[in-house]
């Protein structure tokens, strides 16, 4: 039901509205992956519907194939088809990330712009859903570490429909992270259909003054929980969530914690030499000699991901480990 | 004075980066042919005979024994 | 040039000439750049496809303008054959801005997609995935497209060939899946590197029609490939053919092929395709000794014209570190 032009809806749906409209208006626009046709509609059912809509054709069922799957959008791509490959889930992604790292990410530079890849990688994290470590890695800082790549990371329904439209549209090679477990995390969704968010800006999701969570994807709805959780102790939290990675919105992030003088990165790649360090370099480089503390990252533990439920819990950030971060920054502070 | 031909130190291989002048074979100041022999280069204990690309007068510019690295400029030849 | 092919399947005296001038062409580049090379004229990095020209005549004449070609770090013979200009060429390989890609690219990644040349990828066997996409979008794009896609015996042992292949017969893609075996893998001997004889034979693991044929014959190279793409574009999907050839100097430039027996090795060269042809034409009355002569001068002096101009272009300038990362100037 449509509310103030805005309809209610869950990550789910809106990321299959992005890819909806994406094809409504544009010929262009192609969907390759393992199981996306219906009846099947993708093993998560983001597109579901689609290939009954447009035909499959347009929404082509493929064998197991990740790297044909990822070099024939490439190769589509450069005759200026819009390809949205799906890599089912992150982990095999591997699998395919010799022509993501060596062809999509370079053609550009290397044919000095006579070719380009505008290919939207989408993959989805499978983690804390006790499946294990070769199905739950959240592997996003691999591609931060290629030039060339975009790294998008939605988190709300809204954040998830105007970023993706954006990245099918984006004539650079994009990497599209979406996590399992916030499928059906609802909110508002513009009803226009040209909504889209420009990539490589963050976006404030909860305003303070003491300290800035900085987070992404599912990190953001913990975050969002640890901050209410705070309030009640008197520490109010900023949260602001990067939504794209490359490229980083150095000048909001530095702006936030330029304000709280104090910043947590929260994400559920490794902590150790994931995302949250080079954010953390970031700050220090940006704001030395001002912040109150140092950076704290709370990220996954340096283990593979296990699969017993508590155990799995333990590897992952938590509402404790967030709100103990936060709480870190404070102490003995001098501000 | 003639055009004067830049004699470099050849990549001879991919993983290449620096080449011994081993020993001139023709001496500073000789006419040469292209094709002609010029000097022996030294790489992975390999010896290499590298031609002339040009004819002419051949102006020494590096000392052998010595290691260079590839694309240095070592000698050149002077057109007549 | 498309031509098509006469009732038997063998190129008409024109394009026999063509033939024979690319292949002369492409020899006469590889001897530039061998000797622009080994006297420090050059400084690039260069892996030699002399000895397989033959091949790319063929890719030359059976594909037309439109058609599409990807091809490897190999694939000087393959760039001249498909019309890639030859101070583009040059000019990347030494770095210049006249180079195809303004010297950002380099030897193995040379692209010129206004003449359908997609990809030159380093990664042996990626390109096949990438030439299957772009016959899905000559299809979907409702062309009567051809992409030919060009790689050597050992590409056909990566994971992705195998994916490509059984793709491009699983789909019915309008293609030509070119294999160069040259008898080595890098610098392995192919017969080690694989249980089956011959390579085309894989192609029935994936319903594909595949052939075995003397890579060195034109005129066998032209009735395989102008078949090949006539089936593709009357809808009749991929063919795999197994070019067999010999390349004269080993995997790069520089190597010192200690691992081929040098007896093969001259053998091989006492069978050099292109004088070979260049005999079968004055025998056949296609050509007379003077204009086989004159078609050799005159590829000379298209390199040496080339080369004036590629030797008077700069190489790219600092500012171009940072553009084309993204499509925005200063996209990051």
């Amino acid at each position: 039901m449509s509310i103030d032009g805005e309809t209610e809806m869950t990550v789910r749906d809106a990321l299959a509205l992005a890819l909806d409209q994406a094809m409504a208006t544009d010929d262009r626009v192609l969907l390759l992956g393992e199981d996306i046709a219906d009846p099947g509609g993708g093993v998560s059912g983001v597109t579901a519907g689609l290939s009954t809509k447009y035909g499959t054709d347009r929404v082509l069922d493929t064998p197991i194939s990740e790297a044909a799957i990822v070099g024939a959008a490439i190769g589509a791509a450069l005759e200026g088809m819009l390809v949205v490959p799906e890599i089912m889930i992150m982990d095999f992604i591997g699998i395919a990330i010799d022509q993501i790292v060596n062809h999509a990410a370079k053609l550009r530079f290397m044919s000095g712009g006579r070719t380009s890849c505008p290919i939207t990688v989408r993959t989805a994290v499978f983690g804390g859903l006790g499946s294990g470590a070769t199905h739950s890695q959240s592997l996003e800082a691999w591609f931060m570490h290629i030039p060339g790549l975009k790294v998008i990371v939605p988190s709300t329904p809204r954040d998830a429909k105007g970023l993706l439209t954006s990245a099918i549209f984006d004539p650079d090679p994009c990497v599209f992270m979406e996590t399992v477990l916030t499928y059906g995390q609802r909110g508002p969704v513009p009803d226009d259909p040209s909504f889209s968010i420009p990539l490589g800006e963050a976006d404030v999701k909860r305003e303070g003054k003491d300290v800035t969570i900085v987070t992404y994807g599912r990190g953001v709805f913990d975050a969002l929980t640890a901050a209410d959780q705070l309030a009640g102790e008197g520490i109010d939290v900023e949260v602001l969530d990067l939504r794209t990675l490359v490229p980083l919105d150095t000048e909001r992030l530095l702006e936030s914690v330029g304000k709280t003088k104090r910043a947590v990165v929260v994400h559920y790649a490794t902590t150790f030499a994931g995302p949250g360090a080079e954010v953390a370099a970031t700050i220090a480089e940006g704001l030395f000699g001002e912040l109150l503390a140092p950076v704290q990252r709370v990220g996954a533990r340096f283990t593979p991901i296990p699969s017993a439920q508590a155990l799995e819990a333990a590897a992952l950030p938590s509402l404790a480990s967030i709100t103990g971060a936060v709480r870190r920054t404070l102490e003995g502070s001098h501000g | 004075m003639g055009e004067r031909t830049p004699v470099r130190i050849p990549k001879l291989s991919l993983a290449t980066s620096e080449a011994g002048l081993v020993e001139w074979l023709v001496a500073d100041g000789s006419s040469v042919t292209e094709g002609q022999a010029l000097y022996v280069i030294e790489t992975d204990k390999v010896e290499t005979e590298v031609e002339a690309a040009t004819s002419g007068v051949i102006h020494h510019g590096a000392e052998a024994g010595q290691v260079y690295p590839v694309g240095t400029e070592i000698a050149s030849i002077e057109a007549t | 040039m498309n031509i098509p092919a006469t009732e038997s399947g063998a190129p008409t005296e024109a394009v026999q000439r063509r033939m024979f001038e690319i292949m002369t062409l492409a020899k006469a580049c590889d001897e530039r750049l061998r000797k622009g090379i080994s006297t420090g004229e050059f400084l690039t990095v260069y892996w030699p496809s002399r000895g397989q020209e033959a091949i790319c005549a063929g890719l030359g004449v059976c594909l037309g303008r439109h058609d599409r070609l990807v091809t490897t770090y190999r694939g000087l013979h393959d760039q001249i054959g498909k019309g890639v200009p030859l101070i583009e060429i040059l000019g990347e390989m030494l770095g210049r801005q006249v180079g195809a890609c303004g010297g950002k690219g380099g030897t193995m990644h040379i692209a010129d997609p206004g003449v359908g040349l997609m990809l030159s990828t380093g990664i042996v066997g990626a390109g096949i995935p990438v030439a299957v996409g772009l016959a899905l979008a000559a299809r979907a794009q409702k062309t009567d497209r051809v992409v030919a896609v060009s790689f050597g015996d050992g590409a056909t042992n990566t994971g992705s060939f195998h994916e490509a292949a059984n793709l491009a017969a699983t789909w019915q893609l309008p293609m030509i899946l070119v294999c160069q075996n040259n008898g080595y893998a890098e610098m392995t001997p192919t017969v080690d590197t694989m249980h089956v004889e011959h390579i085309a034979d894989r192609a029935a693991a994936y319903n594909m029609p595949g052939e075995t044929i003397d890579g060195n014959d034109p005129l066998e190279v032209y009735r395989s490939f102008s078949a090949a793409v006539s089936r593709a574009r009357a809808g009749g999907g991929p063919t795999l053919i197994e070019c067999v050839t010999y390349r004269f100097f080993g995997h790069f430039f520089g190597d010192q092929m200690a691992y081929i027996p040098p007896e093969e090795l001259e053998a091989a060269k006492a069978a050099d395709p292109v004088p070979r042809f260049a005999d079968r034409l004055v025998e056949d009355g296609v050509l007379t000794r003077e204009q086989i002569t004159e078609i050799e001068e005159d590829g000379r002096r298209q390199i040496e014209d080339a080369l004036v101009e590629v030797l008077a272009s700069p190489p790219p300038t600092l500012d171009e570190l940072d553009r084309d990362v993204y499509a925005a100037a200063k996209g990051r």
